[in-house]
């Protein structure tokens, strides 16, 4: 598509990066629906030649004729489906540089906005990425993706999709960046550090409770700093509210329940029946290795 | 440097016969070898002064720090009992082979040394050994002195008197000592020599010989009217409570007891150094018999692959051909059938090291132990293929972690596989290799490999008998990597630890969740 597009545009050249939770690596296969990629488009041009920002989502647009492909307001959008069913959709965001911070100007607008509507924004798309790389690092980095990525399909599967009924992807991301702390112990004769994913996610989620006062207040790490809860009513933070408790509850469950076969059951209500499941059987563990090579010798 | 003057030959401390004037032992001495006058006029002052405390007496205690140099007599004989601190009968044997005269502690002792050197030693050959040493044997004493603040005075030159050596011996010894040394002098079996011990001022002793003849009434050392004719002679002391703090052991290791499970190639090495550092008695089990593919590296090498006996019985006579003041019992039995059928109590040893390199028989032995109330310090040593290193852990009561915590996996490990948590290999490989098909498999490593080892065991072996270290403790070393690498094998994340780090050794081995010791304090 990218070559596509570049083939055909008219237009300035661009380079393009992963952003958005592709780029994060907390992305989670959708319920219902169809798998979200987000592309930034950086094109080497101003937006002084290019006041009005529709136009050059516009032509973005026309390379890709013949594709399914929207003119949104914050993006354009390709659908990609196989006998009409939605396997992905890219959202590619267009992106001119501003000034020489690394800051950028995305093109917000579609056809037909009033002038208000339509704006170069000033961004930084792959701030949330940094501070977290700032923030976590190495294993301590991917057990707050994991986590990320399980409220995130919990998400999914307990808020309805319609409206601002479900708390943010990158809302839940920015509080996992605000408030994760990594479970992990040091096996110091091993050399090995061993991380406990239930215990770090059930820290995270009773820490997001506790700041819920009522509200869960949640800004971007980076301008403009808005919250990402915003747009939630009281009512809709109210039930956000109730289902994190239940998740904290069936958490600390989990935790507590020293038979692996019926925590994964209780694990399964929260993150669907695609959570690994630990059956009666697979707890009786290592069957498979009893007898092993140890290399010891005197 | 001498002394001239005829007078002072002998008279005082550190001038001997000819004159000859000590001022400076040779050992550890640098010359300044481009300033030969500034040597020379250094010599004479300290020979002067050397002169000089012996008239004014300054110096008369060295008459006992060098007795023996003193000692008139010709030597008789070598020392091989452990010179305690109590009187006691001895014996002298003469060693039929050689020809020369033995001190030993007891009939057994004399019976061990005499059939040391005998390639066969059927029963019915030992009977005749044994009936022999009554005739090749004689009764004496051991007398160790208990403090002599003082030479006699005036220091006796030549032979001393009857007189003299009596009282030297009886002004030394406490009352109790005294009433001791009367009743074996009047004892049955009149002994007919004396090896006396005198501590030195400055810490070690003398081991010196008295013989009495021709003993006409009571025995002098009676300390009554009898007479005798009374000679001084000199001894070899092979006795281990002077040889082993000249190797550099310590002689408070006489009296540890070791049981040592495994006589392979680290236990082989393991069994020699700690003889060596003064251990004063040896268990040695193994039921096995030494290989001819191992002979490379195995201590006791290709002789023994003709004798057929098991490791442990042969390491044993090489123990005590070698050091034969050393206790050493054998036991040509696994571990497990020596226990279940009571053969080796290990509550009356005072460690217990395990080296057989068998992990399965080791964490048995680990777990048996547990339970136990008098449990000794265990150790555990092992080595790894192709020179990546070997580990030496030592399970104490005072502190968590045995070594079924470094088979526990921690409790957060997700898909954890049965491994040693101190292994450098990586988990999931094979090692071992084959000769010959079946039956052959063997692992890969070096007599060095095993012998470094066996030093790394060895040290914290003594650090656990001497009480310097009461915690349990995982200690490894580790070694360049380029052989097992280049054999296609991974090693693990614990080989990445600084070696220095990995030597000095961490206590964190406890794991919660063993099913031995539990993983907690």
């Amino acid at each position: 598509m990218l070559d596509r597009i570049r083939e055909r545009l008219d237009g300035p050249s661009f380079s393009h990066f992963n952003q958005g939770s592709y780029e994060l690596r907390t992305g989670v296969k959708p319920v219902d629906g169809d798998y979200d990629i987000d592309v930034g488009l950086r094109f080497n041009t101003t937006k002084e030649e290019w006041p009005d920002p529709v136009a050059l989502k516009q032509r973005v647009v026309d390379a890709l004729s013949g594709y399914k492909v929207e003119l949104r307001r914050p993006c354009v959008t390709v659908y990609y489906q196989r006998r009409n069913e939605a396997l992905y959709h890219v959202d590619l965001n267009v992106y001119v540089p501003a000034g020489t911070d690394g800051m950028f100007h995305l093109a917000v607008g579609k056809v037909g906005d009033a002038g208000k509507l339509k704006e170069w924004r000033y961004t930084d798309p792959l701030a949330l990425s940094k501070a977290i790389d700032a923030t976590f690092a190495d294993d301590d980095r991917e057990q707050c993706r994991r986590a990320i990525r399980c409220l995130k399909r919990w998400k999914d599967l307990k808020f309805s999709a319609e409206g601002d009924a479900a708390p943010k992807g990158i809302g839940l991301t920015a509080a996992a960046l605000q408030w994760f702390a990594p479970s992990k112990e040091r096996d110091g004769v091993a050399n090995r550090v061993h991380y406990d994913d239930l215990r770090a996610l059930s820290g995270l989620v009773s820490t997001m409770l506790a700041n819920a006062t009522p509200r869960l207040v949640v800004k971007l790490p980076v301008s403009p700093h808005d919250d990402l809860f915003r747009r939630m009513n009281d009512e809709q933070m109210r039930v956000f509210r109730d289902k994190l408790q239940d998740l904290d509850d069936g958490l600390r469950r989990a935790l507590a329940d020293a038979d692996e076969s019926s925590a994964s059951r209780t694990l399964r209500r929260f993150f669907g029946d695609d959570f690994p499941e630990v059956s009666k059987s697979s707890t009786v563990r290592r069957a498979a290795g009893a007898i092993v090579s140890s290399g010891s010798a005197g | 440097m001498f002394v001239l003057d005829e007078h002072l030959h002998g008279r005082i401390p550190h001038v001997f016969q000819h004159g000859y004037v000590c001022y400076q032992e040779h050992e550890g001495v640098l010359l300044d070898r481009y300033r030969p006058v500034a040597v020379a006029g250094e010599a004479l002052a300290r020979a002067v002064e050397t002169i000089r405390r012996g008239l004014t007496g300054e110096n008369k205690a060295d008459f006992i720090e060098e007795l023996a140099l003193y000692w008139p007599g010709p030597p008789e004989g070598t020392v091989f009992f452990a010179a305690g601190a109590q009187i006691e009968p001895i014996l002298r044997v003469l060693l039929p082979w050689t020809g020369t005269l033995a001190f030993v502690r007891d009939r057994a002792q004399a019976l061990e040394l005499i059939a040391a050197p005998m390639p066969f030693r059927g029963p019915e050959l030992m009977r005749l050994v044994e009936q022999a040493i009554d005739n090749l044997a004689t009764p004496g004493l051991y007398i160790p002195l208990e403090r002599v603040p003082r030479p006699p005075d005036p220091f006796p030159l030549g032979p001393w008197t009857r007189v003299q050596l009596v009282e030297f011996i009886r002004q030394n010894l406490s009352r109790s000592q005294k009433r001791r040394l009367e009743d074996h002098a009047r004892g049955r079996a009149k002994p007919s020599f004396a090896l006396v011990r005198v501590p030195k001022p400055r810490g070690g002793d003398h081991l010196v010989g008295v013989q009495f003849d021709d003993i006409r009434g009571t025995h002098p050392l009676a300390g009554a009217t009898g007479t005798a004719e009374v000679r001084q002679f000199h001894v070899e002391r092979r006795d281990p409570g002077y040889l082993v703090p000249r190797g550099g052991g310590e002689s408070s290791l006489q009296a540890k007891r070791v049981l040592l499970v495994g006589c392979g190639a680290i236990g082989g090495h393991l069994a020699l150094e700690l003889v060596r550092c003064g251990i004063g008695h040896l268990t040695l089990v193994d039921p096995d018999r030494l290989r001819p593919e191992n002979a490379y590296r195995h201590v006791l090498g290709t002789p023994s692959l003709g004798v057929p006996l098991a490791k442990s019985l042969q390491l044993g006579g090489e123990v005590q051909r070698r050091y034969p003041g050393v206790q050493v019992d054998c036991c040509a039995a696994s571990i497990e059938q020596a226990l279940d059928a009571g053969t080796i109590d290990v509550t009356r040893y005072d460690l217990v090291v395990s080296a057989t390199g068998d992990p399965n028989v080791d964490r048995d032995l680990n777990e048996r132990l547990h339970g136990l109330a008098n449990r000794p310090p265990l150790l555990f040593t092992w080595l790894e293929p192709l020179g990546i290193g070997g580990h030496a852990l030592a399970v104490q009561g005072a502190s968590s972690g045995c070594l079924d915590c470094l088979f526990t996996p921690h409790a957060w490990e997700r898909d954890a596989v049965l491994v040693n948590r101190a292994a450098f290999a990586a988990a999931g490989q094979v090692f071992t290799r084959e000769l010959a098909g079946c039956g052959n498999a063997f692992t890969p490593y070096s007599s060095l490999d095993a012998l470094r080892t066996a030093e790394l065991a060895g040290r914290l072996a003594l650090e656990v008998l001497g009480g310097r270290r009461q915690a349990s403790l995982l200690r490894s070393w580790k070694g360049d990597g380029a052989a097992f690498e280049a054999a296609g094998l991974r090693t693990s994340a614990r080989y990445e630890l600084d070696a220095s780090a990995l030597e000095r050794g961490g206590q964190d081995v406890a794991m919660p969740g063993c099913r031995v010791c539990g993983g907690c304090a």
